[in-house]
């Protein structure tokens, strides 16, 4: 044992008791969830223990990790369906999305570091609702849907395209970060979205008008089409990292660099 | 609150005790165990210092429950070097001196020791990245990095417990 002394003067935070409930099926947890009193759901637990250790008060914390049904990605129809407790890493390994989304985990490989990226999930990045966090961006730009039971996030639901790309700038993160979705059909697009991170509550989408639109046109207009998908979005917030002004401003530029590169790889 | 019975492999010993949920694996290593290799720095999950090796995977001892490594095999830097001779990477620190005041050193050895038995030959890309997830404030990096070639240059490659 370490002498009382050093316990004593650690500076470490502590987290308040709880009881622990580890549920074996989606009902169970579910049911957990909604018995009274102060419930949270853990899935990879980097932004709860967070939480708790700055005092959060909780008196059960339902443990999701043993709930099969939350686990797994899978083809399903024309999309593809992503558990909530499925963990970066897996993301970036998955032999199913490297066949039919190669972009996304091409750009998870630099989202945050091994750590995190081997315990955090991508459920647990959508419910921390962190405004700086880059799922939600990241899967509004490819129009997913989130697929709920009762209280608790199940899946994610992404519908893919025959040639679905996926595009980012986090060069600015976390002021800003822009995701560009795009489906594409014979060198044309067939839909466009671009989501915006950091710069709101929560993450935003704006559709671009670009459907029929020649993929290798897209770089002699992407200024325009830019400026004009800026303009939609809600006046972003200023904090100690920057105006909302500048993140505006940076809106602009970072799409029309996504589009001129988007544009070159037709 | 009701403790929880777990049961896990500790630097090779098997072991069986029951914790309280809110302890998290860095305090069970320190408090129970005397293991402070396992550095506390930020305490959030950031700095990389609390860094310990969970079934062959880097993980942030401060920033996960320690009822979470129930059946799980863990390795701390106490427990990386065998029967007496140190692990390629620590030699490679020691032989880089890649290290100042120490503190993220445990960290650091850990994680690139994941790296190296994933990857023996990481390109530069990666080796930042891995790197960018354990904050050193002393040494600039630059002893690190020479540490890290020396490593993945000491051959043979061994496996990670």
């Amino acid at each position: 044992m370490v002498p009382r002394m050093l316990v004593g003067l650690r500076s470490r935070k502590h987290i308040a008791p709880f009881e622990l409930v580890r549920p074996a099926s989606l009902d169970a947890a579910c049911r957990a969830l909604s018995e009274p009193g102060r419930n949270v759901a853990m899935a990879g637990g980097i932004d709860l223990i967070d939480r708790l250790k700055l005092g959060e008060p909780v008196d059960r914390v339902i443990h999701l990790a043993g709930v099969r049904e939350l686990h797994g990605i899978r083809r399903d129809g024309d999309a593809i369906s992503v558990g909530a407790l499925t963990t970066h890493a897996e993301i970036i390994s998955d032999p199913v999305l490297a066949e039919v989304l190669p972009d996304w985990p091409a750009i998870w490989r630099g989202v945050a570091n091994p750590r995190v990226r081997h315990a955090g999930t991508i459920g647990g990045n959508l419910m921390s609702a962190m405004p700086h966090y880059d799922a939600g961006p990241a899967l509004l730009a490819l129009g997913a849907a989130a697929v709920t039971a009762d209280l608790l996030m199940e899946r994610i639901r992404i519908p893919i395209a025959p040639r679905q790309r996926l595009l980012a700038d986090r060069s600015l993160h976390p002021i800003i970060s822009v995701y560009l979705g795009a489906s594409l059909e014979g060198g044309k697009i067939q839909s466009a979205r671009i989501a915006v991170g950091c710069c709101t509550a929560q993450p935003a989408a704006a559709e671009l008008p670009l459907a029929g639109v020649p993929v290798a046109s897209l770089g002699a207009d992407a200024a325009d089409i830019a400026k004009k998908a800026a303009a939609t979005f809600a006046e972003p917030m200023s904090d100690g990292l920057a105006s909302g002004a500048y993140r505006r401003r940076m809106i602009e530029v970072l799409t029309r660099r996504l589009l001129i590169k988007l544009g070159s790889q037709p | 609150m009701t403790d929880v019975a777990i049961s896990f492999t500790l630097n090779g010993k098997p072991h069986k005790l029951a914790v309280a949920p809110n302890v998290t694996l860095a305090d069970l290593l320190r408090d129970n165990f005397a293991l402070t290799g396992c550095k506390v720095g930020c305490d959030e999950g950031v700095c990389g210092a609390c860094t310990v090796i969970v079934n062959g995977a880097p993980v942030s001892a401060c920033n996960t429950f320690a009822f979470s490594v129930d059946g799980r095999s863990i390795t701390t830097i106490e427990g990386l070097a065998a029967a007496g001779t140190l692990h390629r990477v620590q030699q490679a620190f020691l032989d880089s001196g890649a290290f100042q005041c120490g503190f993220c050193t445990s960290g650091m050895i850990l994680s690139i020791a994941v790296l190296l038995a994933r990857e023996p030959q990481p390109d530069e890309a990666t080796i930042r990245d891995w790197l960018a997830g354990n904050i050193c404030r002393c040494t600039g990096y630059r002893a690190i990095r020479d540490a890290i070639e020396r490593a993945i240059h000491a051959a043979p490659a061994e496996a990670v417990p």
